[in-house]
């Protein structure tokens, strides 16, 4: 009996044991989500750091010192503009680059969007089962291409086509294709294969009821393909528009690499040269010199770029909720208008009545 | 089973009654697999013919026929004759005959969109554009559906939005629309509640004076509601024919029989 | 307009009217769809087709092992051999030259930069021209075959006084150079080249920044992937929104761009590894951009296995951390192969953010905690100075390409085990 008493306690013992290692365990697996989760924290608030130094610390540089100009980063057309001696402060300018960015990205988006919304229907409605097998294999490889790739793709291809066609369509003459619109072709190849992908997907999962019900109606299949599965896969569409687009933004590669390297000024043509917000703080790294305004600058139109991303997420995620959702939640938009209606028209009125008492005294 | 004495039902089957489809001998193969035998039938104008059966029986797979939605399936073979208005169903253009033999589903379909687009929907892919045209057949279609006085404010408000009920009277209307001549209906109130059931079986009443109504329904008291001819289907066979009213009270077949008195379901 | 009251909408010969115009519009609106599908399809065997054709005759063994710098040497003959009497043998084969003074034969060829260069396809054992000397050190040199003859400076007779000079480099092609062989009889110098533009050292980069990265990564991603795959679902009360945080932060990483991670990859990891660029850093940077990748792929995973298997463990008394190493790891071992395939074909392909931090130089014999380019960053550099390498950007572009594509089809099986408890085993 003593030892089958033993036999319990050990048991027990072991048990604890057990229970103990488990919290210890799972405590562990929860550190190392933590380190993983905090990773985007880092990064948020090194590139703020770094990113707000130029305005706020005193650089060195032959021979000057001061801040970088908040103004200037804004409002300025050159990237790097020397010493302002009656401000006492350095010009970079990223603002043209803010439009560049924006610019060369709705061209491509304008070629991105219908390419892929239209491929997308072929391939999960109109193609033949095997042909849409390979189709969807095809782009799933486009997906995994890495972006060096099709910027030598850019550079080989793309880039004398476009200067072909400038010269000889539009008499261009001056044309070396190595331009915004090249740049755009290829951001527009490589946001379409996420865009299909999502798409595909939305597609596929209409409810086939809906699709009985048009076809009952006497409608065709293509009357149905593009009446009621477009309709019916907005949502998803546009997710992956969202997300194709957002990868854009990002791309910094390819962009150098065709779409050269001017250093001043707004784009006005698509056929001229460009430099957007990533190939810009790609340019000249070699001789950028840790700490020293330059440098830190890069992460000042990184804040810029991770603005423009998150502003335009936060924007489209808003219209993509208003068209799909069954009552029209109002957008964002229409909301701040309305809440800066409603405060004009409280400070009108308040205006009226101060006036209004002026006068009667 | 209790007759509802207060609706006039026909008693025999008149000799000269006009018929809108006419089956002979029809067979319907999936693959392998036999389901429809020696299909014989007739669809009467403007009557109320409901197809019951236990499930499994075909009689889904018979009114699919009618409107050739049996084509989206792969590997479907049909033979024998099946004549809409004494055309051959299978050398008329598909299109042209589905704009004359409408469908209402089990599981009401609304496409996501307004409910005036909903109406619409068909007329508009049959090339009608013209504004006074299409708001004329909104509005008739709609009343005719008994949904006008519920939606004539919020027309523009997505068809999604509204009850399983009015969903379903929607997609009625949207069939209405398109002026047919036939309107099938595969169990049109199974997912709905006793009221919404009640009006739609109301609505059946007044639509078959303009219109040939073929319902299926796995409900036998419905047929007896709301139709005039019922065809008794079982795995695959056309057991029996007639007025629901002869069906019901002298049933000639030992099977219609047993169906009737529960033997099975 | 009341003539829709009980009729038909459209009568049968209206219908066919307006068919018509239906199916030429449906014809636009499909033809579109055709139109737009084949330009993307196009892009890629685009894509395809230009890289192979400019980068195929460059890829050879030779390309994938040799150095990137050239190896040069200048030589001289020691003390004044004179090329006079002896006539050597050889049938030289089609496309050589051979010198049957000098006893040597030259073969047209190019370079990795498809330059046309001048190699020495045969010596014979007992050629003079084996006894040289280089010029700056002074060792004997052999001449080997396979080596490149860039320039070389002949005399037709050993006096000063009295020679005439030729000098011929490899552009003037092997036949010019075998004829300036055969007609003189001294050799005063020559300029001897072997390798160059090969990416053994980027490959070895690319092979080191892989290695590194997954060490650190999978078992953080995995460790992270459990957690939120097996015991985040058990949080309770103030705690449970945690999980979706948690999965929201690292959702995150995945949309900051890799430019972005580059620069603040080189100031939180450079200084940890000297200050300037190197494979370390820069595949710490690349770590946390996979991460997401990792969790992702690997939770899938770990959800698809039946939650009956961990629960039957559980009821036979084993502890929760025996379960998942014992029952959970095993099973969801696809999908760690998975994701670390996925994040091995994002490693291959990064360049933005291992231009910052592991530099763009192109180095042949690595160090870890020095910088190098890696396959890709060996392309940027190629192609964006004054002169565009196309062949050999391909050539390495088709390597990748290649790599990429086994990795997509390994994926594809793998996810298809993975997914073998839908279908049941």
């Amino acid at each position: 009996m003593i030892n089958e008493l033993s036999l319990v306690t050990t048991s027990i013992k072991k048990a604890e044991h057990k229970h103990r290692l488990d919290k210890i365990i799972k405590g562990i697996f929860l550190f190392i989500t933590l380190v993983c989760a905090s990773i985007i924290v880092v990064v948020t608030v090194f590139i703020i750091y770094k990113g707000v130094l130029p305005f706020i610390k005193k650089y060195t540089e032959s021979g000057d010192t001061g801040t970088a100009s908040l103004s200037y980063f804004f409002s300025g057309l050159r990237f790097q503009n020397g010493f302002d001696d009656q401000t006492g402060k350095f010009l970079y300018g990223v603002g043209y680059l803010i439009v560049n960015t924006l610019f060369i990205n709705v061209v491509a988006a304008l070629i991105s969007v219908p390419t892929s919304i239209l491929t997308a229907l072929f391939i999960a409605r109109i193609a033949p089962k095997p042909l849409a097998k390979i189709m969807q294999a095809g782009i799933d490889l486009l997906a995994a291409i890495p972006s060096v790739i099709y910027g030598v793709f850019g550079i080989g291809v793309i880039v004398p086509v476009v200067k072909t066609i400038a010269r000889n369509v539009f008499n261009i003459s001056s044309a070396s294709g190595i331009s915004l619109i090249s740049g755009a072709l290829i951001l527009a190849l490589m946001s379409i294969p996420t865009m299909i992908s999502l798409s595909v997907t939305s597609l596929k999962t209409v409810n086939e009821e809906m699709i009985k019900g048009s076809l009952a109606l006497g409608a065709s299949k293509t009357q149905t393909n593009f009446k009621i599965c477009l309709k019916s896969a907005k949502s998803g569409i546009f997710a992956g528009i969202i997300l194709g687009f957002g990868r854009a933004l990002g791309e910094a590669t390819a962009i150098s690499m065709v779409s050269g390297s001017p250093t001043y000024g707004i784009t006005s043509s698509i056929f001229d040269p460009t430099v957007t917000l990533t190939s810009q703080m790609l340019l000249s790294l070699g001789e950028a010199v840790p700490d020293s305004l330059n440098y830190d600058v890069r992460f000042s139109a990184g804040i810029c770029l991770m603005a423009i991303i998150i502003i335009t997420n936060v924007i489209l995620n808003d219209v993509k909720d208003h068209i799909s959702s069954v009552e029209k939640k109002p957008l964002l938009i229409t909301r701040f208008g309305l809440f800066l209606k409603g405060l004009l028209s409280k400070i009108s009125s308040f205006s009226l009545k101060a006036i209004a008492n002026v006068e009667h005294r | 089973m209790e007759i509802n004495a207060g609706i006039e039902k026909e008693e025999v089957i008149e000799p000269n009654q006009k018929k809108v489809f006419t089956v002979k001998n029809l067979n319907l193969f999936y693959g392998k697999k036999q389901a429809l035998k020696s299909i014989n039938l007739d669809i009467y104008k403007n009557k109320v013919t409901a197809l019951i059966g236990p499930s499994g029986c075909g009689k889904s797979t018979f009114l699919r026929c009618l409107n050739r939605m049996n084509d989206l399936i792969d590997d479907c073979k049909i033979n024998g004759e099946l004549d809409f208005n004494s055309q051959h169903v299978n050398q008329m253009n598909t299109i042209y005959l589905r704009t004359q033999v409408g469908m209402v589903f089990q599981q009401p379909n609304p496409f996501p969109m307004s409910i005036y687009d909903n109406v619409i929907y068909g007329p508009r892919c049959q090339g009608i554009k013209k504004k006074d045209v299409l708001n004329e057949l909104v509005e008739k279609s709609l009343k005719e559906a008994a949904l006008w006085d519920e939606v004539k404010d919020r027309l523009k408000a997505n068809g999604l939005a509204l009850s399983g009920g009015q969903q379903q009277r929607l997609c009625l209307a949207r069939c209405l629309a398109m002026r047919p001549e036939v309107i099938l209906m595969d169990e049109p109130t199974s997912a709905l509640d006793p009221i919404a059931t009640s009006k739609i079986e109301g609505l059946i009443e007044t639509l078959k004076k303009n219109y040939t109504i073929v319902i299926v329904t796995h409900n036998m008291q419905q047929a007896t509601r709301v139709s005039d001819y019922t065809a008794f289907f079982m795995l695959g066979e056309l057991i029996e024919f007639n007025t629901t009213n002869e069906f019901f009270s002298h049933p000639k077949e030992k099977k219609s029989n047993d169906y009737i008195t529960g033997r099975f379901s | 307009m009341s003539n829709i009251d009980n009729q038909v909408l459209v009568d049968q010969a209206e219908f066919f009217k307006r068919n018509r115009k239906r199916k030429i519009k449906d014809f636009f609106s499909a033809s579109s769809t055709y139109l737009f599908s084949s330009f993307s399809i196009v892009a890629l065997i685009a894509i395809v087709v230009f890289v192979f054709s400019k980068g195929w005759s460059t890829l050879s063994w030779d390309f994938l092992t040799s150095d990137y710098e050239s190896q040069l040497w200048n030589v001289e003959t020691s003390s004044s051999i004179e090329q006079t009497t002896n006539t050597f043998d050889y049938s030289p084969k089609e496309d050589e030259y051979f010198s049957s003074k000098w006893g040597i034969a030259f073969t047209d060829s190019t370079d990795n930069e498809s330059l046309a260069i001048v190699k020495v396809s045969y010596v014979d054992y007992n050629a003079n021209i084996n006894s040289l000397i280089d010029s700056s050190s002074q060792d004997p040199f052999t001449l080997k075959e396979g080596e490149t003859i860039e320039s070389v400076q002949l005399w037709t007779t050993s006096d000063p006084e009295t020679a005439s000079v030729m000098v011929v480099s490899s552009k003037d092609g092997a036949s010019k150079m075998q004829e300036a062989f055969d007609s003189c009889s001294y050799l005063k110098n020559m300029t001897i080249s072997t390798g160059g533009g090969g990416i053994r050292g980027s490959l070895i980069s690319t092979l080191y920044v892989i290695l590194i990265t997954m060490v650190v990564a999978l078992p953080l991603g995995i460790g992270g992937a459990i957690y939120l795959g097996v015991y985040s679902d058990s949080l309770k009360g103030p705690l449970k929104p945690l999980a979706k945080i948690l999965r929201n932060l690292i959702d995150m990483i995945s949309g900051i761009p890799s430019i972005v991670f580059g620069l603040v990859g080189g100031i939180v990891f450079l200084p940890l590894v000297g200050g300037k660029g190197n494979l370390i850093s820069g595949s710490l940077t690349l770590a946390c951009m996979i991460l997401p990748i990792i969790i992702k792929s690997t939770e899938e995973a770990i959800r698809a296995i039946p939650k009956n298997m961990s629960l039957a463990s559980l009821a036979l008394g084993a502890s929760e951390t025996q379960t998942t190493f014992k029952v959970i790891l095993p099973n969801s071992v696809p999908g760690i192969l998975a994701s670390a395939l996925l994040g091995i074909g994002r490693v291959i392909g990064e360049s933005a953010a291992l231009i910052y931090t592991a530099g763009t130089a192109i180095q042949d014999y690595i160090i870890p905690t020095q910088g190098s380019a890696t396959l890709a960053v060996h392309i940027w550099s190629l192609m964006s100075g004054e002169s565009q390498n196309y062949e050999a950007s391909c050539a390495i572009s088709i390597v990748i390409l290649f790599v990429i594509l086994v990795l997509n089809i390994l994926i594809k099986l793998l996810s298809l085990k993975i997914n073998r408890y839908q279908k049941g085993k």
